[in-house]
């Protein structure tokens, strides 16, 4: 599986990118991954979990997340925001921030 | 004799053309409006009384809203996006299908409408629900819904929260740490911020007689160390929240730590509570704009500088590379990478708000030079003005511009070097400043959300 991950805007509008090869991975970490994308619902979560335009809030971080299988039968793409992720999306997310973290810096 | 509030002329006068509206004829009603009711009245209304209207009420354009006032017959707006206008009748029904959605109606109606309602029926009934909760819960509770006149006792309300790391949004604002009249809690980042949003709460009073974001005496709360370390300080639409930073992009404790970042998120929050501009496209950068040119000019008040002898730069410090994350003396020049834009020939759609806002904020930089002294006294006076009664949810830069120039020529003089000081700012940022349509202005900020 093919992991793909995007953090944008924020206070000062940067973005961190990273694209995780599970593959390459070891497989206690593919369990976790797979337990996280399990227990989030991923592949049953709405393609846009966005807030409306004008509700206000401001600075938070946007994310995208695309998962891909390796013969690229079964993708599926999340966009949400620090303000809309559902709960049960947290912890993935905070550990795709992490893995983002320990490969990129900030960057327009 | 009714109790009229000493300070609003614009509410008396308000009242009375309600009252006036109510026992005359619709056609009378809208004469009445068109010669009683002067744009500046109406700013003045949509500022001070409905303000609380826009947080009640989330109307689609062409669609009927009420206006509560207390001891006065609802009126009903009806706002047609195509012309701009707003007619004002005296009977309306609100939870007929086409209906603007009011604090009064029954939270059922909205889980109704959650269930059964198309996509854009349920979104405006979450917002509202989510705003009447907000209105009617404790915390946020909005001092002003009952009483509609400022508050004599203008007094600042803090309450900074302790989210432990977790970055479940529904988990805000986390545990509670500190509020009025407690003592330091020994964790820098919770008293910092305690003490920063103090400093912003007293800056907009001071200078603005504004009581805090919603003008309502609203509770200042701010979450601290939200997620791990978290990049970033953000305005939810309720609270201020802050991330810890990491030392690898942003230093640890600096984003707590910066009044001019507290600054800039809480203006987040008094934009949010008035021209409500929209976070995306032009309208977005100004947002982002007004909350560095305010973040700026609160840090300058603070420390009393003059516009020539401060920094200019917003988050002086934060970043593990780099002066600042913007400079408005040099938008673009804060930081290797740095792309921000000064020019609106530069400006694109797909830009991170934070990009374009180097339009708004140059020329802010450049008209407090051309004007001197302190930035707050005339030049953040017309930007106040502008972003709390003349720009709305859709303005753009072109607005912002016309607006200032219009605002520095009614407080300092028609053609006065205040107003030459803007249109010369804007110009240079590829912007000519014009008179603007005030009558365009009047209904959408009626009808905001
Ligand atoms: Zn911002």
């Amino acid at each position: 599986m093919k992991i793909f991950f995007e953090q944008s805007g924020g206070i000062a509008g940067l973005s961190r990118k990273i694209t995780i090869d599970t593959n390459s991975l070891p497989p206690s970490e593919v369990q976790e991954i797979e337990s996280m994308v399990n227990s989030s619902n991923f592949y049953e979560l709405p393609s846009t979990i966005t807030q409306p335009k004008s509700n206000g809030a401001a600075d938070y971080f946007k994310y995208k997340i695309t998962l891909e299988s390796d013969n690229g039968s079964n993708k599926h793409k999340v966009q949400t925001s620090d303000i809309t992720m559902p709960s049960q999306l947290t912890p993935f997310i905070a550990y795709l921030r992490r893995k983002a973290k320990e490969h990129n810096r900030l960057s327009k | 004799m009714v109790w009229i509030p000493k300070n609003c002329y614009c509410f008396y006068r308000l009242i009375i053309i309600s009252a006036l509206c109510v026992l005359n004829s619709r056609k009378k009603e809208q004469q009445l409006r068109k010669h009683v009711c002067l744009p500046t009245c109406v700013w003045f209304a949509s500022a001070e009384v409905l303000q609380i209207q826009s947080r009640m009420s989330c109307p689609a354009p062409n669609t009927p809203t009420r206006t509560l006032i207390r001891n006065v017959r609802p009126i009903c707006s009806m706002y047609n996006e195509n012309t701009s206008e707003n007619t004002v009748t005296r009977n309306c029904v609100t939870d007929s299908p086409n209906a603007g959605i009011c604090f009064i109606v029954p939270a059922h109606y909205f889980e109704h409408k959650i269930k059964e309602g198309s996509a854009e029926q349920r979104d405006r009934a979450i917002y509202t629900l989510k705003i009447s909760q907000l209105i009617r819960g404790q915390r946020m509770a909005l001092s002003g819904v009952q009483t509609l006149g400022l508050s004599a006792h203008a007094k600042v309300r803090r309450e900074v929260y302790d989210m432990q790391n977790s970055q479940t949004q529904t988990e805000l604002p986390g545990k509670s740490v500190r509020q009025e009249g407690s003592k330091d809690t020994g964790d820098q980042d919770a008293d910092n911020v305690f003490n920063n949003s103090g400093t912003v709460y007293k800056f907009y009073n001071e200078v603005f007689k504004r009581n805090s974001l919603n003008n309502r005496g609203m509770t200042l709360v701010s979450s601290v160390h939200f997620a791990r370390d978290y990049d970033n300080a953000y305005w939810n639409g309720r609270q201020m929240v802050y991330g810890d930073g990491d030392d690898i992009d942003f230093k640890k404790h600096k984003l707590a730590g910066l009044l001019d970042v507290t600054g800039h998120e809480m203006t987040h929050g008094v934009t949010n509570f008035t021209s409500n501009l929209d976070y995306v496209g032009e309208s977005g950068g100004l947002n982002e704009s007004m909350s560095d040119c305010f973040g700026v000019m609160i840090a300058q008040w603070a420390a009393n500088q003059t516009v020539d002898a401060a920094s200019w730069l917003i988050g002086e410090g934060l970043m593990m590379e780099g002066e600042a994350l913007r400079s408005m003396k040099d938008p673009g020049k804060a930081y290797p990478g740095d792309d921000q834009i000064k020019n609106y020939k530069d400006y694109r759609d797909d830009m991170d708000v934070h990009t374009s806002s180097g339009i708004g904020n140059y020329a802010f930089y450049l008209a407090c030079k051309n004007v001197g002294g302190h930035s707050w006294e005339k030049i953040g006076k017309v930007w106040y003005i502008t972003n709390t009664a003349r720009l709305k949810h859709g303005s753009g830069f072109q607005d912002a511009a016309n607006h200032t120039f219009d605002v520095a020529g009614s407080l300092f003089g028609e053609g006065g070097t205040e107003q030459k000081a803007v249109s010369d700012a804007w110009k240079k940022t590829g912007l000519e400043a014009k008179k603007p349509d005030l009558l365009a202005n009047v209904g959408p900020r009626v009808v905001r959300r």
